[in-house]
C-alpha cells in the first residue's frame, strides 16, 4: 500500500497544563517506517507526546516536523496521521465497515474505492464478513482489529497506538501485537507506540524512548536499552534487574575493577568515575558460586517454581537481590546457603542516581 | 466552514424576514377593550374606509409601558380603548397629540376628558364602580345581601370579599379614588381597612374578583358594572348592586400616539370611533359600558348612568401621579398591612 | 487560512457595493431596491460614502480593500496578526458609527453581512495565532455565539438594568439600588414569624427550592419507570408527562381552579362526603407548587431519561456482580452517574419556577413572588421601571448563585459513561422497593395529569365552564370555522394567530436548537479564554423573566441602529435566546457523557471539526436534539410573558390571543384554543421523533428484570 512513510521530529518542544509542565525540552527523531514505542510510568508525558504528533494537543514551544513538513500549528484534521485509542473510539451508531471507511469518505475518496479498501482493510486484520455488525456486537479483540483497520485503510504517514491492548487479555495482547507488528513492517508504516508495559514495547518495537518526568531517559534498540542502560531508572525499569551498589577501585583502558562486596569485578565498556551500581539481570547471576572463587554467599528466602525457570529472592551481605535459574531440577529451598556467581561479561554499571 | 455559511444565511434571511414592517395607507392599532369588541371595531373601520388596520389587543398597563418604551420610534398609531387613567398619565408625558376632533355630541364626561388632556384624549365610553355578589352562595350562607359600600365592613363577611389591589389594578384605583372622594381621606382609608379584614385575597387584575364571585370561589366582589353584566348575561348568578352612598366611574378613552406614521387615518379612526351609529354596536360583542355620544343608544341591560348616584369624579386631581403615588402608599401601609394582623 | 480570509473578504466587499446597506422599508423581499439602486434609502454603503457623503462609510469600505491587500501581500505568519486587526476595526467602526451618528435608519442586509464578514475576518486570523486553538470552524463558532449573545442577551438586558442605577433627581448612582435592593420588601421574612408576608424574593426562593427539589425527583421516577421496568403502559405514560409541557399558559391554572377551588369539583364532592370545609387553600403557595410541579416536571422528565439511558449498562453489571444488589448499585453507581442530568433538572426546574409568571399570576393569591411583583412594577397602576429593574437584579442574583452551586456541586468528575467501546450489556432493573416507590409516586401523578386534561377538554365542549355544562360546539367555530363559498375563507377569528404562531416556532426551534447545542459543544469539548463568562452570558436571558426581556428587547430594538420592534424576528430572536439555555444545558448533559475519544477518532481520521460535530457527535446526541427541539418549539407557542411585549398587529401570537380571552373571562374559546394547540404540538412532536429518531447504541435495548423473566427479552421501545 504505503510505499514512503515520513519521519516525525520534535524540536525543543514543551507542553504545559497552566502550571503544570507535561513536556520539557523534548528533541527527538523517529525514521520513516520504523514503529517507535514510548515508554514509561504513568504521568510521564508519552501520551501527551503522542497526541501532539496526532495534533490533538498543540506545543506550549518548540516545532514538531512530519516529512519535511512543520506541522506544529497544524490541527489534527489536516494532518496524515492515524490513531488507535485505548478505548478503541469506535462510533457505537456506525456499522464496522461503517466506522472503518469513516476516514475515507470525509477525505471524499471515490465511492468505489471506498468499499474496496474497507473490504481489503477488514480482511487484513481478520475480519471479512463481519462489516454489518455494530461494535456493540463484537468481542474486545475483534473491536480493537476494527480500531486499526479504520487507521490503517487511510494510508497514513504516521500511525500512532495508544495502549491498544490494554483492554485484552494476556493471551489476546501476545496475539494482536504479533499482527500490529507484522501489518506495520508488510506496510512499511512509520508508527508511534505508546505503553507501559516493558515486555510488549520489547516485542514489537524497533526502537524505544523511554520517558520519565517529561523528558526522555533513554532511546535505543530493545536490546540496548535492556543490556546497556545509562540509569539506574532504566534498568530497572526495562530490565527489572537487581541494583547493586559497588566501589570502582580503578579503571583503564575503558574496564573498571569494581568489588561488590567481597567480590571482584572486570566491567568492559565502562567510563563511569564516581558513585555507581552494577546493574544484574536475574538470569545473569547463577546460584553454583560454590564451585568457583569470587562469589557472594547468600540465604534463600523466597523461592517460587514456574514450570521452566526458578526464582529466588535472596538475601546477601549487598541487599536483597532477585534471581531467576534455569536449573528447575535442581531446586533450593528456603532456608538454604547459596553462594552467588555474576556473569562479568553481562554486567554493567549505572551511575548512581 | 460550510457552517460559517449557513449562520450568515440564517441571519440573512432574518434580515429579510424583518424588513416587512410598516406599509404605507394603513393603521396600527393597539386596543385595550376586549377582544370581541376590538375585532368588530377594526372590520367595521376596514369596510367604512377601505384602510387596512393591523390591530393588537393588550390590556393598558402593557400598553403605556410599550408606548413609552417606543416613545423615540412609535410603530403604533392609535390606542383605542382601556380605562381613562393611563391615557391621561400618556397625554401628561406627551406621549399622545390632540385629535381635533369635533366633540360637540359627546356626553359631559367624555369632553371632560378631552379638556383635561388638552384635546389628547377623548372619552368613548363610561363604566360604573359596583358591587356583585353570587346569590346562590349568599342564600347558602345565610348573608345579607350588600346595599351600600359601608356593608361591606359587616363581620358576617369575613373571608368572603374580593377585590383587587389598587398597585397593579386601575380598576382597584378608581375604587381607592372614589372612596376618598366619597367619604374624605382619612375616613376613606379606616372603611377600606375595615372592608380590609373581610377580604379573603387582593387580585392582581381588576376584573378576577367578578370572575371568581361568578363561579363560587368568592361571595362578594367589587368591581366595574359592565364586567358584572357582561357575567350575569353569561347566565351567572351573580347580583349587581349600586352601592347606596354612590359611586365612582371610569371613562374609557382614545388617543393618537405622538410621531404616528398614519396621522390622517388615525384622526379617521378617532371620529369612527364617536360616531353614534358605530358605538351603538358596542352591545352585539357585549360590551355594556355607556358610550360617549349622547345620540348613541344604550343597551337596555347597562347599568345606566342615570339610574345611579355617580359622584363628580376628579380626573384631574386623582390621574395625577403625585396624588396617585400617596395615596398607594397610604393603601399600602394602613390598609395592607392592617390586613396582615 | 488564505482561502477563509479571501472569501470573506470577496462578500464583504460584494456588499459593500452591492446590497443596501440600511434596512429597506418594504421588506428585502420586495426587490424594489434593485431599481432605485442609487437612492438614498436603497443605496450600498459604497455608493453612500461617494455619493451622498455618509463619509462615515469610508472606512468599512478601505478596511476590505486593505484586508483584500493584506491577503494577496502577506506570508503566513504576519497575515494572522494583520486580519486580527483588520476584523476588528472593521467590527469596532460599524457598531460606533451605527451608535453615534443619528439620523441614520436600522442597519440594514448590506451591514449585517459586513459585520458578519468583519467578525469572521477576525476569528479567521485569530486561528492563525499560535496558542489559540487551531480551527477556523471552531473559532467562528465562538465567534458568533459571542457576538449574538453580545446583541441579544447583554445589550438589552444592559440597558434595562441601567434602570436600576437611575435615580428620581435624574442622574445614576447605587443610593437608590442600595436601599430598595436592601428593603425588607423584597427579602422579609415575617411569614416565618407569623405576623405577615414574606418578601417575594423569600418566596420566590422556597416556592423555586421546592418545584427543583419535587420537579427532578418525579422526573427521576418517570425516567427510571419508563427505561427500567417493564411498565406495560410507558407510551401512554410518557405523552402524559409530555402534555403539561404543550400546554398554554394559564390553561392548567383554570383547571386546578374548576378542580380544586373554593367551588370545584373536587372540593365540592369532599364537602359532600366527608364533610371538609370549602377552602381556599388553592390560592398561594400550594397551588402554585401544584401547578409548577404540573408544568415542569416534563422538562425534568425530558433531561433525566437522557441521563438514565446513557448510564453505561457495564458499570451496573459490575456493581452487581460485586455483589452489590440492585438497590446498593442503584444508590452507590447509578444515582450518582446521573449526577449531572439531575444537577440540570434540578437547576432548570429552579429558575423556571423563579421566571414563571402565568401560574403565579393564576393562583398566587397574596402569594407574591418576584417575576409577578415585576411585571406589575412595569404595567401596574404606578409604572416604575426602576423598581422593577432592582427586583430583576434580585433574581438575577438568585439564578446566579444556584448556578454557582451546581458548579461547585458537580466539581471535576468524569462522567463519561458512553466510551468507543461498544458495550453490549444490560441495564439493571429496579429494586422491588424504589419500583414500587416510582410507580406509586408516577401512577398517581399520571392519573392526576390526565384529570387536569379531561378537565380541560371538557371546558372547550361545554357552555359556560364551571357553571352551565351543557354541550356545545360554539368555541370551536368561533374560533376555528372556515368558509367554503368561494375556495377556502379562513373566517375564524383564531386562524391570523394560529398560522402566524406556528411559522415563528417553526423558524425559531430549529435555531434555537443550533444556537444552544453549539454553544454546548464549546462549552464541553473546546478550550477557550473567557469560557466561565461566555457560559454565564448564555444562562443569562433564561434568568431574567419574559416580562422584563420583553421591555428590553423593546427599548432596546426599536431604534436604529437594529431595528426590530414590530416584525416577526424580534419575536424569534427573544424564543431563540430565552429558550437556548434548555438547549444548552441538555446538550452538555448529554455531550459530557460522550467519550471525547470519539471526536478525537474521528479528527485523527481527517474529519474536520464540521464533519465531527454532523457525523459523529449529532448521531449520537439524538435525544438532546429532540429534546432542544421539542422544547423551544413548545416554548415558543406556550409562552407568555415576553411575548406579550412584542407581538405586532402583523404578528400576534396565539398566547397573548388566549390571555385577551382570558382576561375577558371567554375560558370556552381560550381552552378550545388551547386544546388545538396542545394537539398541533403533539403532532409536531411526533413528526420530530420520526425525523430525529432515537440512538442505536445497543441493537436491543435490552432490560435486565428477573422479576419478571417473560418481559426481559422482549424489545423495548424507549
Amino acid at each position: 500500500m504505503k510505499k514512503n512513510s515520513a519521519s516525525v521530529r520534535f524540536e525543543n518542544v514543551h507542553k504545559s497544563y497552566g502550571d503544570v509542565l507535561a513536556i520539557d525540552n523534548l528533541n527527538l527523531t523517529i525514521p520513516a517506517g520504523e514503529l517507535v514505542t514510548i515508554l514509561g510510568p504513568s504521568g510521564c508525558g508519552k501520551t501527551t507526546t503522542l497526541r501532539m504528533i496526532a495534533g490533538l494537543e498543540q506545543a506550549t514551544s518548540g516545532r514538531i516536523c512530519i516529512g519535511d513538513d512543520d506541522v506544529t500549528d497544524l490541527s489534527a484534521t489536516y494532518r496524515n496521521v492515524s490513531m488507535v485509542f485505548q478505548s478503541y473510539a469506535l462510533f457505537p451508531h456506525m456499522s464496522v465497515v461503517e466506522n472503518v471507511s469513516y476516514g475515507l469518505k470525509v477525505s471524499s475518496t471515490p465511492r468505489k474505492s471506498i468499499l474496496e479498501k474497507a473490504e481489503k482493510g477488514l480482511e487484513m486484520v481478520g475480519l471479512k464478513g463481519l462489516g454489518e455488525r455494530l461494535p456493540s456486537e463484537l468481542s474486545g479483540g475483534q473491536q480493537q482489529r476494527v480500531a486499526v483497520a479504520r487507521a490503517v485503510v487511510l494510508e497514513p504517514d504516521v500511525l500512532l497506538f495508544d495502549e491498544p491492548l490494554s483492554n485484552l487479555d494476556a493471551k489476546m495482547r501476545r496475539h494482536v501485537r504479533e499482527e500490529i507488528r507484522q501489518l506495520q513492517q508488510q506496510l512499511g508504516l512509520t508508527s508511534v507506540y505508546v505503553t507501559h508495559d516493558q515486555e510488549e514495547a520489547m516485542a514489537v518495537s524497533d526502537k524505544i524512548v523511554v520517558m520519565k518526568d517529561g523528558v526522555i531517559a533513554q532511546i535505543g534498540a530493545p536490546a540496548d536499552l535492556y543490556e546497556r542502560p545509562i540509569s539506574e531508572f532504566i534498568a530497572d525499569f526495562i530490565g527489572n534487574a537487581n541494583l547493586i551498589p559497588c566501589e570502582i577501585n580503578g579503571s583503564s583502558g575503558g574496564v573498571a575493577d569494581v568489588s561488590v562486596g567481597r567480590v571482584k569485578l572486570s566491567i568492559k565498556d565502562s567510563h563511569l568515575a564516581g558513585p555507581v551500581k552494577l546493574v544484574a539481570h536475574p538470569q545473569n547471576v547463577s546460584l553454583d558460586g560454590l564451585n568457583k572463587t569470587n562469589s557472594l554467599p547468600g540465604k534463600i528466602l523466597h523461592s517460587a517454581y514456574l514450570g521452566n525457570q526458578v526464582e529466588y529472592d535472596i538475601e546477601t551481605e549487598c541487599g536483597n537481590l532477585f534471581v531467576v535459574d534455569r536449573h528447575v531440577d535442581n531446586r533450593h529451598h528456603k532456608g538454604e546457603n547459596v553462594s552467588l556467581h555474576f556473569r562479568e561479561e553481562k554486567m554493567v554499571l549505572v551511575p548512581e542516581s | 466552514m460550510k457552517k460559517k455559511i449557513s449562520v450568515s444565511t440564517a441571519l440573512f434571511g432574518l434580515a429579510m424576514f424583518s424588513q416587512a414592517a410598516i406599509a404605507a395607507g394603513s393603521l396600527n392599532v393597539v386596543c385595550s377593550a376586549e377582544q370581541s369588541w376590538c375585532d368588530l371595531m377594526t372590520t367595521e373601520f376596514e369596510k367604512q374606509t377601505g384602510i387596512d388596520v393591523a390591530m393588537v389587543r393588550k390590556s393598558t398597563g402593557e400598553t403605556l409601558a410599550q408606548v413609552r418604551a417606543e416613545s423615540e420610534n412609535p410603530k403604533t398609531d392609535i390606542w383605542w380603548g382601556g380605562t381613562g387613567d393611563p391615557h391621561l398619565i400618556a397625554a401628561s408625558e406627551g406621549l399622545t397629540q390632540p385629535s381635533g376632533v369635533d366633540t360637540s355630541d359627546l356626553l359631559g364626561w367624555a369632553v371632560n376628558m378631552s379638556n383635561i388632556s388638552e384635546g389628547r384624549t377623548v372619552g368613548i365610553y363610561a363604566g360604573a364602580l359596583g358591587i356583585a355578589y353570587n346569590s346562590e352562595l349568599i342564600k347558602e350562607k345565610n348573608l345579607e345581601a350588600p346595599a351600600c359600600w359601608k356593608d361591606l365592613t359587616d363581620v358576617s363577611y369575613a373571608g368572603e370579599i374580593q377585590v383587587a389591589n389598587p398597585n397593579s389594578s386601575g380598576t382597584a384605583y378608581t375604587e381607592l379614588a372614589t372612596f376618598v372622594q366619597l367619604f374624605g381621606e382619612e375616613e376613606a382609608i379606616s372603611l377600606l381597612t375595615e372592608i380590609g379584614k373581610n377580604v379573603n385575597q387582593y387580585t392582581k387584575s381588576g376584573s378576577a374578583p367578578s370572575k371568581a364571585a361568578a363561579r363560587g370561589e368568592t361571595s362578594i366582589s367589587i368591581g366595574f358594572m359592565h364586567d358584572m353584566v357582561k357575567l350575569a348575561s353569561s347566565g351567572f348568578p351573580l347580583e349587581i348592586v349600586a352601592p347606596c352612598e354612590g359611586t365612582g366611574y371610569e371613562v374609557g378613552a382614545v388617543s393618537i400616539i405622538e410621531g404616528a406614521k398614519n396621522l390622517e387615518s388615525a384622526k379617521k379612526w378617532v371620529e369612527f370611533s364617536l360616531d353614534p351609529a358605530v358605538q351603538s354596536r358596542s352591545v352585539e360583542v357585549k360590551a355594556f359600558q355607556v358610550p360617549s355620544n349622547s345620540k348613541a343608544t344604550v343597551a337596555p341591560e347597562s347599568p345606566g348612568l342615570s339610574s345611579i348616584k355617580l359622584i363628580d369624579y376628579d380626573f384631574a386631581t386623582y390621574g395625577s401621579s403625585e396624588t396617585r403615588q400617596r395615596l398607594l402608599a397610604r393603601w399600602d401601609t394602613d390598609v395592607k398591612n392592617a390586613e396582615k394582623n | 487560512m488564505k482561502k477563509t480570509a479571501g472569501l470573506w473578504v470577496f462578500v464583504g466587499l460584494i456588499s459593500l457595493f452591492l446590497l443596501p446597506w440600511y434596512s429597506v422599508e418594504k421588506g428585502l423581499f420586495s426587490f424594489n431596491w434593485l431599481s432605485t439602486f442609487t437612492s438614498l434609502d436603497h443605496a450600498p454603503a459604497a455608493t453612500l460614502a461617494l455619493r451622498h457623503g455618509h463619509w462615515w462609510l469610508i472606512p468599512p469600505v478601505l478596511v476590505f480593500i486593505a484586508a483584500l491587500a493584506i491577503i494577496l501581500a502577506s506570508n503566513q505568519n504576519k497575515l494572522a496578526k494583520r486580519l486580527v486587526w483588520v476584523g476588528s476595526i472593521g467590527l469596532i467602526w460599524i457598531s460606533v458609527q451605527a451608535f453615534l451618528i443619528k439620523g441614520q435608519v436600522g442597519l440594514g442586509v448590506g451591514a449585517l453581512v459586513v459585520l458578519a464578514s468583519s467578525l469572521y475576518l477576525l476569528t479567521t486570523g485569530l486561528t492563525g495565532i499560535r496558542n489559540v486553538r487551531g480551527d477556523a470552524f471552531i473559532n467562528g463558532m465562538i465567534g458568533t455565539i459571542v457576538a449574538l449573545v453580545a446583541v441579544f442577551v447583554f445589550f438589552p438586558i444592559a440597558q434595562v438594568l441601567s434602570n436600576a442605577f437611575e435615580l428620581k433627581t435624574g442622574g445614576y448612582g447605587t443610593s437608590g439600588f442600595v436601599s430598595t435592593f436592601f428593603s425588607p420588601r423584597i427579602w422579609g421574612l415575617e411569614c416565618l414569624t407569623g405576623e405577615g408576608y414574606c418578601g417575594p424574593a423569600v418566596n420566590s426562593v422556597f416556592l423555586a427550592v421546592m418545584t427543583g427539589v419535587g420537579t427532578t425527583l418525579l422526573g427521576l421516577s418517570f425516567a427510571l419507570i419508563a427505561t427500567r421496568t417493564g411498565f406495560r403502559a410507558k407510551k401512554l405514560l410518557r405523552v402524559l408527562t409530555v402534555l403539561p409541557i404543550i400546554t398554554p399558559p394559564f390553561v392548567i391554572g383554570l383547571a386546578l381552579i374548576l378542580l380544586f377551588g373554593r367551588a370545584g369539583v373536587v372540593t365540592e364532592w369532599a364537602e359532600f362526603l366527608f364533610g371538609l370545609e370549602k377552602s381556599r387553600w388553592l390560592y398561594g403557595f400550594w397551588g402554585v407548587y401544584v401547578a409548577q410541579l404540573l408544568s415542569f416536571t416534563p422538562i425534568a422528565f425530558l433531561i433525566m431519561i437522557g441521563v438514565v439511558e446513557g448510564v453505561s449498562p457495564s458499570m451496573e453489571e459490575a456493581s452487581l456482580t460485586m455483589h452489590a444488589n440492585k438497590w446498593q448499585t442503584f444508590i452507590h453507581v447509578s444515582l450518582p452517574l446521573m449526577r449531572p442530568g439531575l444537577a440540570n433538572a434540578f437547576l432548570l426546574g429552579f429558575i423556571e419556577s423563579l421566571a414563571d409568571f402565568g401560574n403565579p399570576l393564576v393562583l398566587g393569591g397574596n402569594f407574591g413572588v418576584l417575576s409577578t411583583e415585576i411585571y406589575f412594577a412595569i404595567v401596574g397602576a404606578v409604572s416604575d421601571s426602576g423598581k422593577a429593574a432592582v427586583l430583576g437584579i434580585a433574581l438575577l442574583f438568585l439564578t446566579v448563585s444556584s448556578f454557582l452551586i451546581q458548579r461547585w456541586w458537580l466539581g471535576n468528575k468524569s462522567y463519561a459513561t458512553v466510551t468507543g467501546k461498544g458495550d453490549s450489556g444490560q441495564h439493571s432493573g429496579l429494586n422491588n422497593v424504589l419500583k414500587w416507590t416510582c410507580y406509586s409516586v408516577s401512577i398517581p401523578w399520571a392519573i392526576f395529569t390526565a384529570v387536569v386534561y379531561s378537565m380541560i377538554v371538557f371546558g372547550s365542549f361545554v357552555t359556560l365552564w364551571g357553571y352551565d355544562h351543557s354541550f356545545t360546539l360554539q368555541h370551536y367555530a368561533s374560533a376555528f370555522s372556515l368558509d367554503f363559498t368561494d375556495g377556502i375563507t379562513w373566517t375564524g377569528s383564531a386562524w391570523d394567530s394560529y398560522f402566524s404562531t406556528l411559522k415563528i416556532a417553526s423558524i425559531a426551534a430549529p435555531l434555537t436548537a443550533l444556537v444552544g447545542l453549539s454553544t454546548a459543544y464549546l462549552l464541553v469539548r473546546q478550550k477557550f479564554a473567557g469560557k466561565n463568562l461566555f457560559e454565564f452570558g448564555t444562562m443569562l436571558s433564561f434568568a431574567i423573566p419574559g416580562t422584563v426581556v420583553g421591555i428590553s428587547y423593546i427599548v432596546a430594538f426599536n431604534v436604529p441602529p437594529i431595528e426590530l420592534t414590530g416584525t416577526g424576528v424580534i419575536l424569534i430572536i427573544a424564543f431563540v435566546f430565552r429558550n437556548m439555555p434548555v438547549g444548552v444545558r441538555g446538550g452538555i448533559a448529554a455531550m459530557s457523557q460522550l467519550d471525547k475519544s470519539l471526536d478525537e477518532a474521528s479528527l485523527t481520521l481527517g474529519a474536520n471539526s464540521f464533519t465531527t460535530i454532523k457525523r459523529v457527535i449529532l448521531p449520537l446526541l439524538g435525544p438532546a436534539i429532540l429534546a432542544a427541539l421539542i422544547y423551544s418549539f413548545v416554548r415558543a407557542i406556550t409562552s407568555v410573558s415576553a411575548v406579550i411585549f412584542l407581538v405586532s398587529a402583523r404578528h400576534n401570537m396565539a398566547t397573548s390571543f388566549i390571555v385577551g380571552r382570558v382576561e375577558n373571562g371567554e375560558f370556552g374559546i381560550a381552552i378550545a384554543y388551547s386544546a388545538v394547540l396542545i394537539i398541533t404540538m403533539l403532532l409536531a412532536i411526533l413528526l420530530l421523533q420520526l425525523i430525529v429518531g432515537s440512538r442505536k447504541l445497543r441493537r436491543k435495548t435490552r432490560i435486565l428484570n428477573d422479576y419478571v423473566p417473560s418481559q426481559s427479552q422482549k424489545k423495548v421501545v424507549t
